[in-house]
């Protein structure tokens, strides 16, 4: 099975996998979740500019283009 | 750029705003058992106190200056020839060792500066700093104080409370000044906090913004500036009063009263000299005065009792209401009555939409009503000019045995009622009756408009109107 590619889904599953841990062990009493959130939070925008730099160079000119 | 990621954009920063958002509340909202309070700022968590001490030696007649901030202020008396200095220190931090290394940086600085000592702390070296910045600390200081010091205090954020001093000087704010037996004069400026002097053996100058004001036994003048809160004198030579949005409550001055209020009542009792009151949106009341009384009010009903003096009262929107008056009476309400008892030097009354009753009377009284009536009764024998003027009301007049006057009534439209043994008519016509008793005298003009004139004795009347 083919599975479409795309940066914001990938975005999108690290939020919500990142979100899960946090609230998971915010539950199991291992961690406070607001900090944790609010210290770990830009780290979206950091993975998420990562994949964009990537997916950048990846298209250089004379390489094709990944599909999507 | 697509949609998508700009969608998904927005999304990720409007998480990442409300995660901070909800972050900030909870660091400055504390929910508890006495409720929701904010806790913003550097005082908040848990803290530790520390101690420090100096003494200082002084020569006699040392003043004393304090200069704190975020703590309390305490002066007292204590052994001749030396300062002592303690020092309260309360250091929010997480810890104990991070609080005690903080603490250890506060300093007591105590320099004399010709005759006066200045004390304080280096909280300004210290906030001047990062770390300062950020660590909430308290500085509390009590001063014991050769006997008879001057005193002088600027604090912010603490109480204050000076005693046994030659003279003080007092700047606070944000909390309660008290001050106590200070031998000479005082001057208090407060904002946002009660004041309470008490045993003041010169003058005394209070400011006080948005807090209650309380002075007692001011040996000297007293004047006190006050707003946003009640003001309560007791006890106080001259006393003049600047207040509003509060009620004020004077008893016992010995000299002249000077009251100027902005909604609020004012109440005054055993003032030795004059009282002058003016003020606003509040009643007025003053009972026992040595001197003349002068009240001024709008929107507000004035009362006076034991008066030696004359009274002068002007009001709108409420009635007047005096009582045992030595002087001469002035008064003028508009939508008001005005009722009077045992005046002794006559009276002068101009009203408005209510009657006008006075009960027991000497001297000459001028009387107008506009929609009311009027009722006069003489304390004796009526031998002095009266003259009564109602529109849409009756005139009612007691006539003691022994009275000597000319009778001069007019109705219209109206009836003329004369019930009154020893008057004799001398002319009656529709709405005019002219008469007089004990072989004449002063006159005496009454007149209605729409509107009785009964003319009765004073027994009959108080048949009638028992």
């Amino acid at each position: 099975m083919a599975a479409s590619f795309s940066i914001e889904r990938i975005v999108i599953g690290f939020a919500l996998l990142g979100l899960g841990v946090l609230w998971l062990l915010a539950n199991a009493g291992r961690l406070d979740l607001l900090s944790a959130l609010r210290t770990w939070w830009p780290l979206l925008l950091v993975l998420w500019g990562g994949l964009e730099l990537v997916a950048a160079l990846s298209r250089r000119p004379g390489r094709p283009e990944a599909p999507k | 750029m697509k949609a998508s990621k700009i969608g998904l954009l927005i999304l990720v920063l409007g998480f990442g705003g409300a995660v901070e958002t909800a972050w900030s509340v909870r660091q400055n909202i504390g929910f508890g058992p006495q409720g929701c309070r904010v806790l913003a700022g550097r005082f908040y968590g848990s803290s530790f106190t520390f101690d420090a001490e100096q003494s200082r030696p002084v020569p006699a007649g040392t003043a004393i200056e304090v200069v704190n901030a975020f703590g309390g202020v305490t002066v007292r008396a204590g052994d001749p020839g030396q300062v002592k200095i303690a020092l309260r220190k309360v250091v929010f931090r997480p810890t104990e060792e991070q609080a005690r290394a903080f603490a250890n940086e506060i300093r007591i600085d105590a320099t004399v500066d010709g005759t006066v000592l200045r004390v304080g702390t280096n909280r300004d070296e210290l906030e001047n700093r990062s770390e300062g910045r950020e660590v909430g600390f308290e500085t509390h200081f009590e001063l014991t104080v050769p006997p008879a010091t001057a005193v002088t205090v600027r604090n912010e954020h603490g109480r204050v409370e000076v005693a046994d001093a030659a003279r003080a000087d007092i700047t606070s704010s944000f909390d309660e000044v008290r001050l106590s037996r200070v031998s000479g004069a005082a001057r208090i400026q407060s904002r946002h906090g009660d004041v309470r002097a008490f045993t003041v053996g010169g003058d005394l100058s209070l400011v006080a913004r948005h807090g209650r004001v309380e002075v007692q036994d001011v040996q000297g003048r007293a004047t006190v500036d006050s707003e946003h809160g009640d003001v309560s004198a007791a006890r106080t030579g001259g006393l003049v009063i600047r207040a509003s949005f509060g009620e004020v409550g004077v008893e016992g001055v010995r000299g002249d009263l000077e009251v100027r209020s902005q909604h609020g009542p004012v109440t005054a009792r055993d003032v030795s000299g004059a009282a002058t009151i003016e003020g606003s949106f509040g009643d007025a009341q003053v009972e026992k005065a040595g001197g003349d009384v002068r009240i001024t009010v709008a929107h507000g009903a004035i009362d006076a009792a034991d008066v030696v003096g004359g009274v002068v009262a002007e009001t709108s929107f409420g009635d007047v209401v005096l009582a045992r008056v030595g002087g001469p009476v002035q008064v003028k309400v508009a939508h008001g009555g005005v009722k009077a008892r045992a005046l002794e030097k006559g009276a002068q009354i101009s009203a408005s939409g209510a009657d006008v009753v006075i009960d027991g009377f000497r001297g000459e009284v001028r009387v107008e009503v506009e929609r009311g009536g009027i009722s006069l009764a003489p304390a004796g024998a009526l031998t002095d000019p009266v003259w009564a003027s109602a529109a849409q009301g009756t005139v009612r007049l007691e006539v003691s045995a022994g009275s000597r006057f000319v009778l001069d009534a007019t109705a219209e439209p109206g009836e003329v009622q004369v019930d009154v043994p020893g008057l004799v008519l001398t002319s009656t016509t529709a709405g005019l009756t002219k008469g007089e008793i004990g072989g004449g005298g002063s006159s005496v003009h009454l007149q209605a408009r729409h509107g009785d004139v009964r003319v009765q004795a004073a027994a009959t009347a108080a048949a009638k109107n028992p």
